[in-house]
């Protein structure tokens, strides 16, 4: 299981009880810490019980824990997945794994292959390579990868199972997660009347019910583990787990080297962006899946997954600090006191341009605010570095000093056609923004084509409903933005940020 | 010859650049001395070369390096290439520090190139279905034969007048400040750029490519049957058609070919960089040592001499022994 946890990265997640702080408890929320779970450590909370109930909810716990490290864990040489490994075939497989193995299907046809549990010989071959300290040869691992894309994992089925010539099972980025729910559930069944739980195993929980005063959850959210001020913001959770991932822990180090130890399973090589991933779903399984397949993806790519998903909420936190949200994660944070801005909606046209060859076009659009700084990047069409310098106002503003930001945000080009993005409100560190005048920019570059820069003058004050004539590159756009009252409508507006026909 | 080459090159020790997928120091100069034209992608790469210098090493900003700022930057980088700080540099040191570079310059190189493979296929993709089909890459190939078969006779050969290269910009002084500004920013791109993939856009990349035999010569029916044995290959799952990610991959297993082997050359060229630089050969490189190589890269970018690097000083000349690539890249930062 070492290897697991070795590459989720070092992001904390701690948990604020904002009970504790209150003088009156009906019955205290008991917690344990304990060290050496899953090469981690592993804390857990239960709330509204009597301490012994709760004790026999942590003695639960950790038998829990040791039953399924000694089937999922692939650094104890005698657990099942281990034994499977080697051996290749075995008998029937124990229910828990057979489950897991029924996961990791799922997820990869959720996922177009991007998340996968069948790349512990790729994984192998990094292994080897820090011992030996000599890097892989990237294109025979770029060969074997694209191998195990074209080969299914076998189903579980009762009977022996087999794993395919040059597959094994890498269960980093899901058996931790499936770990969390049973020991949750171990928990439950041991105080069924508990009002509330928590599970946090190396910075990944499940939370349930409420705290013993009646509160959601708090956690912080932190890319650093000393900073407990929570950087990346909080969010309130109750019947969620959270789970983080990102490359700023640990690597494989080779010839001086540091790799990341996401690998992609499109080559088999290590990612490297360099962005954290939050995520919060319904189970702790399935926010470890996103959060280790959004840390695998560039950040826009994440999103645009994410927004497929109905039950995940993803935050993805470029090098940089720019945050990029998806439409129901902002609803998960702690309410503040500023009152949420108008949702501002930009409609605008790729005109179909005849003669000559044809290119699409790169586009981009951002804001500014009273001073003319850059605040927000609403969409990057286009991730070469090369044409996205074609865009001379984006570039010159916010693209030359911010090579991350276009790996990161930018998405691909698309065809001629009618597009919308919306703005929420935040600038690009998700802080809501303050003052009502903001300028919008559009640009759009095409090779063999034209350049067309328009700005369109905002007032958040009043609510618009304007139209700009379509010039050059760019056919009519229209812009509009209103107060919208309830969050969920709120939601439902944003939650369409990702750009549709 | 060797002798005065590696001379040069010690010049160029701690270079900002040299060039992948090129040949050897030695084999680059006894082929091209010869050739004296200079393309304009390789004067815009000499220039660049010369802003990076200036970019690098003007630590106030006023737009030029003076001695003393260089100087600094010599200090510096030394400091940091002397990681068990004891006031020398030795051969591990010396190719360590070579090596960050390398790798970090290659990784930029990597990922760009990587990304245009995409743009590419979009551009060869002309009914825009995500798929390449055999006639949307034939016709592509179609338009590279046609283009150097210049007699139409079809072979690509000797016999073909020299191909007019269409890539004819602006002139400086038709440009706005910005688009020069652009232009600038293009160049210290190229000049940093480390990875020369073969190309069609030059013969020597179609004949490398196209000509299986080796005569000299692609006849029509050489290049179709090398397009289509292409094609086949990258079509990994065997369905008759191009996916964007198929077409990446062959050429991300080419690219990655290359950089395997620019990669060792290099290193072992740091190698021989460090010997050339090692005066008294005791195997540790002193700071003095290292200054010296420093004041005649100054001195080479200082035309006027008067103790300041900008763009005011005359062009340094092209190397002669050497046209470009390989070493006539490294001369410089």
């Amino acid at each position: 299981m070492q290897a697991i946890v070795r590459h989720l990265a070092r992001l904390f997640v701690c948990t604020v009880l904002l009970g504790s702080l209150s003088g009156h408890t009906l019955a205290d929320t008991m917690t344990r810490h304990y060290d050496g779970v899953l090469g981690t450590s592993m804390d857990l909370s239960v709330a509204g019980v009597p301490p012994a109930r709760a004790d026999a909810a942590f003695d639960a716990a950790l038998s829990e824990v040791s039953r399924l490290e000694a089937l999922l864990s692939d650094y104890q040489p005698d657990s099942e997945v281990s034994k499977l490994n080697r051996e290749r075939v075995t008998g029937e497989l124990s229910p828990e794994l057979a489950e897991l193995i029924s996961h990791c299907h799922h997820w990869e046809s959720e996922t177009d292959g991007r998340f996968s549990c069948k790349l512990g010989q790729i994984r192998a071959a990094w292994y080897e390579a820090v011992n030996a300290d000599v890097p892989p040869d990237r294109r025979a691992l770029r060969a074997q990868a694209r191998a195990l894309r074209a080969t299914e994992l076998p189903a579980p089925s009762t009977g022996q199972y087999e794993l395919p010539d040059g597959m094994s099972l890498d269960l980093g980025g899901i058996a931790k997660g499936y770990i969390i729910d049973k020991v949750l559930a171990a928990m439950q069944l041991a105080a069924p009347d508990a009002s509330g739980f928590k599970v946090d195993i190396g910075g990944d929980g499940r939370y349930l019910g409420l705290t013993e005063n009646g509160a959601l959850w708090r956690v912080g959210l932190s890319a650093t583990p000393e900073d407990f001020e929570a950087a990346d913001g909080a969010v309130e959770l109750s019947d969620h787990a959270l789970a983080a991932s990102g490359h700023s822990g640990r690597t494989y180090l080779v010839r001086r080297r540091e790799y990341s130890q996401i690998l992609s399973s499109r080559d088999g090589w290590p990612v490297t962006h360099d962005t954290s991933a939050f995520a919060i779903a319904d189970t702790a399984l399935a926010a470890d899946v996103a959060a280790t397949v959004a840390a695998s993806l560039s950040a826009s790519d994440a999103l645009q997954w994410a927004e497929r998903q109905s039950t995940i909420e993803l935050l993805v936190v470029l090098a940089g600090g720019e945050q990029l949200a998806s439409a129901g994660w902002r609803d998960h944070e702690l309410a503040g006191d500023q009152a949420q801005p108008p949702v501002m909606t930009v409609e605008f046209q790729i005109p179909r341009v005849e003669g000559g060859k044809y290119r699409r076009p790169y586009v981009a659009l951002w804001i500014t605010d009273a001073e003319r700084k850059p605040i927000r990047n609403l969409l990057i069409l286009g991730d070469s570095h090369r044409w996205a310098q074609e865009n001379r106002r984006w570039w010159r503003a916010v693209g030359r000093d911010n090579r991350d930001l276009l790996d990161g945000y930018a998405r691909s080009t698309r065809r001629p056609g009618s597009y919308t993005v919306r703005w929420d409100g935040r600038d690009d560190r998700g802080q809501l923004v303050s003052g009502n005048e903001f300028r919008l920019h559009l640009e759009a570059a095409r090779e063999h084509g034209g350049h067309t820069y328009q700005t369109f003058d905002i007032d958040l004050s009043h609510p618009v409903d304007a139209r700009l004539s379509g010039e050059g590159e760019f056919g009519d756009i229209a812009i509009n933005w209103a107060q919208v009252a309830d969050s969920k409508a709120r939601k439902t507006a944003i939650r369409s940020a990702a750009i549709v026909h | 010859m060797t002798v005065r080459i590696l001379m040069i090159t010690a010049l160029t020790m701690f270079a900002g650049t040299a060039t992948a997928g090129g040949q050897s120091t030695e084999k680059n100069a006894t082929k091209t001395s010869a050739s004296s034209a200079e393309t304009r992608m390789d004067q815009w790469k000499r220039e660049g070369r010369r802003m990076n210098f200036i970019a690098d090493h003007d630590h106030d900003g006023d737009g030029r390096v003076s001695s003393i700022e260089f100087e600094q930057s010599r200090r510096d980088r030394f400091d940091a290439t002397d990681s068990n700080t004891d006031g020398t540099v030795d051969e591990q040191e010396y190719v360590y520090e070579w090596e960050d570079r390398l790798d970090a310059q290659l990784e930029i190189d990597r990922s760009g190139r990587a990304k245009q493979t995409y743009v590419r296929f979009a551009a060869m993709d002309k009914d825009d279905d995500e798929l390449m089909s055999w006639d949307e890459y034939a016709a592509s190939g179609n338009r590279i034969f046609t283009g150097w078969d210049t007699n139409k006779d079809g072979v690509i050969d000797s016999a073909d007048p020299e191909r007019s290269y269409n890539w004819s910009p602006k002139p400086d002084s038709e440009l706005t400040a910005e688009e020069l500004e652009q232009r600038r920013e293009r160049k210290m791109s190229y000049a940093r750029s480390m990875l020369v993939m073969p190309t069609t856009h030059n013969l020597e990349g179609v004949m490398a490519r196209y000509d299986l035999d080796q005569d000299g010569r692609v006849e029509r029916d050489e290049f179709d049957g090398k397009r289509r044995a292409d094609y086949d290959l990258t079509d990994f799952n065997g369905d008759g058609t191009l996916e964007p990610d198929e077409y990446a991959s062959e050429f991300e297993d080419r690219m990655d070919a290359v950089i395997e082997t620019f990669r060792a050359e290099s290193v072992q060229q740091s190698r021989r960089r460090f010997e050339a630089l090692d005066n008294d050969e005791d195997g540790r490189m002193t700071f003095a040592e290292y200054r010296e190589s420093g004041n005649k890269i100054f001195a080479r970018y200082d035309g006027s001499q008067d103790g300041y690097v900008s763009l005011d000083d005359p062009m340094p000349p092209r190397f002669e022994v050497v046209e470009d690539k390989q070493l006539a890249a490294s001369n410089g930062d």
